[in-house]
């Protein structure tokens, strides 16, 4: 038979179609033309006629070339490399290589694409984080020179400062040291804070301070004044300064409103000053009250913040030490008033507030910065590999004397531009992310958070990240372009040759770390899953299901007093037991897992406090309600009443606390005997321990008293009691049902903090699912990163390896043989990369021991898990081109060089 | 000679009811249509190939390289589920069609 391939391909080449294609095409018209030729030969052509016959439908037909044109894609040749020549001035090269690189850019969408989305993710990512970062960690706080106010408070050795301090101690250090300027003490005024007039009621956050307050923040109020010294003393008048937010919205911005009076819980107060717009402390608070403290109290609540002003010249450390030895001399004059270990402490007030979450952003960048490394390694392989493609071409440029760095310095703008867009994508990406992370942010887990914005060490941040970004990434193919080999680059066959080899090996050292990056990411997210999980199982110590708990914060002058109080109480709890769904209701003064009320206690026979421990008034059928287990003695009943017997009800943990393995029934005890309750109290039963705080913290020693014995001091605390419903099903369609008995109880009481207990159990674990749900996002971007750069490799290996894979499928390879070979070759890859991750990972997860529950940091359950799922994603990533390899046309691919 | 609009209009249905019945090549594709058409209708290569490979990118018909006894590999085109389902639709158009020169001038196609 004729050879008709040679004009066939002639014909072609115009066309410039990948050989694998060509050949195909040539093959196919090969067989037609052949059948032609023969066709006319047994028709009688002689062999000449019948040749140029059978050949000129195909070589002389312009129409089928142009019709093949729209169909076949066209091999796109890589643009030429070389800008024009050097203009001798530094900023126009410049200019000349950045036009260079868009263009070149511009001409490989789906390069661009991939390359600009992975650096979005990762640049966008750490930028989101750093944001928050900078607003929490790094940005002053909102006061003037801020980083002169401390806080001073209760320290124990082992333990985190922090802890407020009680007024004695307030009063001896403000007027014993010699580091302050000035020195306050604030205190929330609570949450039954109202403001009120004939028409209205609202709800508002209220500061009690001292006035110095002013002075130590150094904010004056826009309107109006301070508080004045006669007005901080016991008995002074009762005044207030309001919050510009709340003068705006409820006074109308009414400027005479300096001199009137408002009613403040009820009160009568004077309004003296308005805060300035956006003055915020500890949030934004509506109304701020002198603290009348008496200078001689001797009130042992720890209930004050206290902050001061620090001297010039003066450091937060030395403040400390001076601190300590105060308390020395505290500690001699008033030796009850301490505990054994006690000091105080001082602490740049930012520092001391943000501590609780410094530890988990910096792992959280720490995190992110890992994804930004995967994938600037996934650029720099795509980059070796677009590299490869244009090796002959840069072989010869270099070759007719083209200056290497004339070349690194292109491939860096090219690396910088890509990086650039990448960084734009990631900031929006962030601003988007960020909008998103304020939703599903848990209140309360992060300091600040009302501060985090973009500002201007922000948008530094991310133009350095995708600047540095760019740099790292080019340095592969940068630092390859120095050691190219010209002579071998420029024979046929380059990938063969060092030059092929080198940039092998790099692109396969980058896979190993990417994998090894996303075990490490993964890991973390699992020990992650772990600590929520075992969050979720811990038993609170009562039955959660079910359980319906809110408040109705009675005030004013109907419930000034704990009888008037108790007796709304007996009539609420009638209306709700009878109301269809609910099986049985109680009270409690707190419920658990929402905040905590400590009372310093004493048993009888001893003459100094011996600790402080949770109080807790309730009704009788509070342990019934709760499902909670009477382990010896009884119950409270009806006749747990004001003129009976005091008693009380303790819990394991007190039991144990208290009477170390003794028996605690019929033992005695006064909790708040000091200011709120002189009785001594006969412990008639124990009762299982319940989680207060968090899951994760050991339920604390708490006593319970009956509600019906109530000292009259305990009308603020019972207040904020909350009513708790045992109900048959979903507790929150109650809702409307408890609404209108309360409104049928009285009109002016609200229904507040309607919840179900699973919503509170639900809030409390809700900073664990958060660090959860962020790292697990991570690793799940580092984990597709990692799979896309080896994908990408073997793709590449094996369009490499055609030829190799043509010659042995043509020996006799079968499919699952060539399957078998490229799978291993990755698998290899990812192997290493699983064991160097690994090790990196035991080293690494260490810093996350303070974020787990119930798991250590290298758990080797999560380890081997994990392990397993890079193998899994591995193999998988390496599948589809070793499928393809099996695919390939042994004679197509031998032809094919 | 058919005109070279209507000649266009056609040759997808053409290839999809040749290949309708078993794998065939292009050499056998253009033949039969010049056969069964009695010579009214010659598909050169130009319109040939190009149409096959039009198809087959947009999933009507799919390749395949066969080597038989005794013979060198071609590449067979057989039709595709896809395929079948515009066959037919295309037939129904084409019937509607005749139906309707008919009813208006008078062309009976049987």
């Amino acid at each position: 038979m004729p050879n008709w391939d040679d004009a066939i391909r002639e014909r072609l080449a115009e066309l410039r179609l990948e050989p694998v294609r060509e050949s195909e095409i040539v093959e196919e018209w090969s067989e037609h033309i052949n059948d032609r030729y023969e066709e006319l030969l047994a028709g009688g052509a002689t062999e000449n006629e019948a040749l140029s016959s059978a050949l000129v439908e195909f070589t002389e037909n312009d129409e089928l070339i142009r019709e093949l044109r729209q169909t076949e894609r066209v091999v796109r040749r890589e643009p030429p490399l070389l800008a024009p020549a050097s203009t001798g001035n530094m900023a126009a090269d410049f200019w000349q290589d950045f036009r260079y690189a868009l263009r070149t850019i511009g001409k490989a969408p789906a390069f661009t694409g991939i390359c600009v989305l992975a650096l979005a993710l990762g640049i966008g990512a750490n930028t989101a984080i750093f944001t928050v970062v900078n607003a929490v960690l790094l940005r002053p706080l909102p006061y003037p020179e801020s980083e002169k106010l401390v806080e001073l408070g209760r320290a124990f050795p082992g333990s985190e400062f922090g802890g407020n301090l009680s007024e004695p101690k307030f009063v001896f250090l403000r007027d014993h040291n010699q580091s302050f300027e000035n020195l306050t003490a604030t205190q929330e005024m609570g949450s039954n804070t109202y403001v009120s007039d004939d028409t209205q009621t609202d709800f508002v956050q209220g500061m009690i301070v001292s006035a110095d307050f002013f002075r130590v923040m150094s904010i004056a109020p826009a309107r109006g004044r301070a508080f004045t010294a006669n007005e901080d003393s016991p008995g002074g008048d009762r005044v207030v300064i309001l919050g510009d937010s709340l003068w705006r919205r409820r006074f109308g911005s009414d400027d005479t409103i300096i001199g009137k009076t408002i009613a403040l819980n009820g009160n009568a107060f004077m309004v003296v000053g308005i805060m300035p717009l956006g003055f915020e402390y500890y949030g934004a608070q509506d109304v701020f009250v002198p603290m009348q403290m008496n200078p001689a109290s001797k009130n042992e609540g720890h209930n004050w913040t206290v902050i001061g002003r620090l001297r010039p010249g003066l450091s937060a450390e030395q403040a400390q030490s001076e601190a300590a030895l105060l308390f020395e001399k505290f500690r001699s004059i008033y030796p009850q008033q301490v505990q054994r270990n006690e000091t105080f402490g001082a602490r740049t007030w930012r520092i001391n507030m943000t501590g609780s979450v410094r530890e988990l952003l910096w792992i959280l960048l720490g995190a992110v910065s890992l994804v930004l490394l995967i994938a600037c390694a996934n650029v720099a392989n795509l980059q070796l590999t677009r590299a490869a493609a244009r090796q002959k071409e840069i072989a010869i440029r270099m070759a007719i004397g083209g200056g290497s760095w004339r070349l690194i310095r292109q491939l860096l703008t090219e690396g910088l531009v890509l990086a650039l867009i990448g960084g734009s994508g990631g900031l929006l990406l962030a601003i988007w992310g960020l909008n998103a992370m304020r939703q599903l942010l848990p209140d309360g887990l992060i300091p600040r958070v009302e501060e985090v914005s973009l500002d201007w060490r922000v948008l530094i941040f991310c133009l350095a990240a995708s600047l540095l970004t760019g740099l790292v990434f080019s340095l592969a193919p940068a630092w390859h372009l120095l050691r190219v080999d010209l002579n071998g680059a420029l024979k046929e066959g380059t990938n063969k040759t060092g030059a092929g080899v080198t940039r092998g090996r790099l692109r396969n050292v980058l896979v190993v770390v990417e994998v090894a990056l996303a075990l490490a990411l993964t890991v973390s997210a699992g020990l992650m899953l772990r600590t929520f999980a075992n969050l979720r199982g811990v038993e609170p110590g009562f039955a959660t299901q079910n359980l319906l708990g809110f408040e109705i914060s009675p005030r004013g002058k109907s419930y000034d007093t704990v009888t008037k109080i108790n007796g709304l109480y007996l009539r609420g709890l009638e209306r709700f037991r009878n109301l269809p769904g609910v099986e049985a209701v109680a009270i409690t003064s707190k419920l658990p897992l929402d905040a905590q009320f400590n009372l310093p206690y004493r048993l009888r026979g001893q003459n100094q406090f011996a600790g402080a421990v949770q109080y807790r008034l309730i009704t009788p059928d509070y342990f019934r309600v709760m499902k909670m287990a009477i382990r010896k003695g009884r119950q409270f009943d009806a006749s747990d009443s004001r003129s009976s017997e005091a008693v009380a009800i303790v819990n394991e943990a007190f039991a144990k606390r208290s009477f170390a393995g003794g028996e605690a029934l019929d033992q005695q005890l006064c909790i708040g005997c000091d200011k709120f309750d002189p009785a001594m109290r006969r412990i008639v039963g124990v009762v299982n321990d319940t989680k207060q705080q968090s899951l994760s913290d050991i339920s604390p020693a708490t006593v319970f008293v009956p509600l019906a014995q109530a000292a009259d001091g305990m009308s603020g605390i019972l207040r904020q009691a909350s009513f708790v419903c045992r109900t048959t099903g979903d507790p929150l369609l109650l809702g409307t049902a408890i609404r209108s008995e309360v409104h049928a109880l009285d009109p002016s009481l609200p229904v507040r903090n309607l919840h179900s207990m699973d919503q509170l159990v639900g809030r409390s674990i809700a900073p664990q699912r958060f660090n959860f749900s962020l790292l697990s996002l991570f690793s799940g971007l580092g984990l597709l990163l990692a799979a896309v750069g080896i994908y990408a490799v073997m793709a590449y290996n094996v369009s490499q390896r055609t030829h190799e894979i043509g010659l042995r499928m043509a020996l006799g390879a079968q499919g699952h043989q060539v399957l078998g070979l490229v799978l291993k070759q990755g698998m290899r890859l990812g192997l290493t990369g699983v064991v160097l991750g690994l090790v990196t990972s035991y080293a690494a997860t260490r810093l996350l021991k303070n974020l787990l529950f119930g798991v250590s940091a290298t758990d080797p359950v999560t380890l081997a898990a994990v392990a397993l799922l890079l193998i899994g994603a591995t193999l998988l990533a390496c599948y589809f081109p070793a499928r393809r390899a099996t695919r390939v046309d042994p004679l197509v691919a031998l032809r094919h060089e | 000679m058919l005109d070279r609009e209507v000649k266009r209009g056609s040759t997808e249905v053409l290839i999809l009811a040749l290949v309708q019945d078993r794998p065939r090549h292009g050499y056998e594709i253009a033949k039969l249509i010049e056969q069964r058409s009695e010579g009214v209708l010659q598909f050169h290569a130009a319109s040939l190939y190009p149409l096959l490979y039009r198809l087959e990118k947009r999933g009507l018909i799919s390749g395949r390289w066969i080597e038989k006894a005794g013979q060198r590999r071609r590449r067979y085109y057989k039709l595709s589920v896809a395929g079948q389902k515009v066959l037919a639709e295309q037939r129904k158009t084409w019937k509607d069609f005749f139906t309707a020169l008919d009813r208006v001038a008078g062309i009976n196609p049987a």
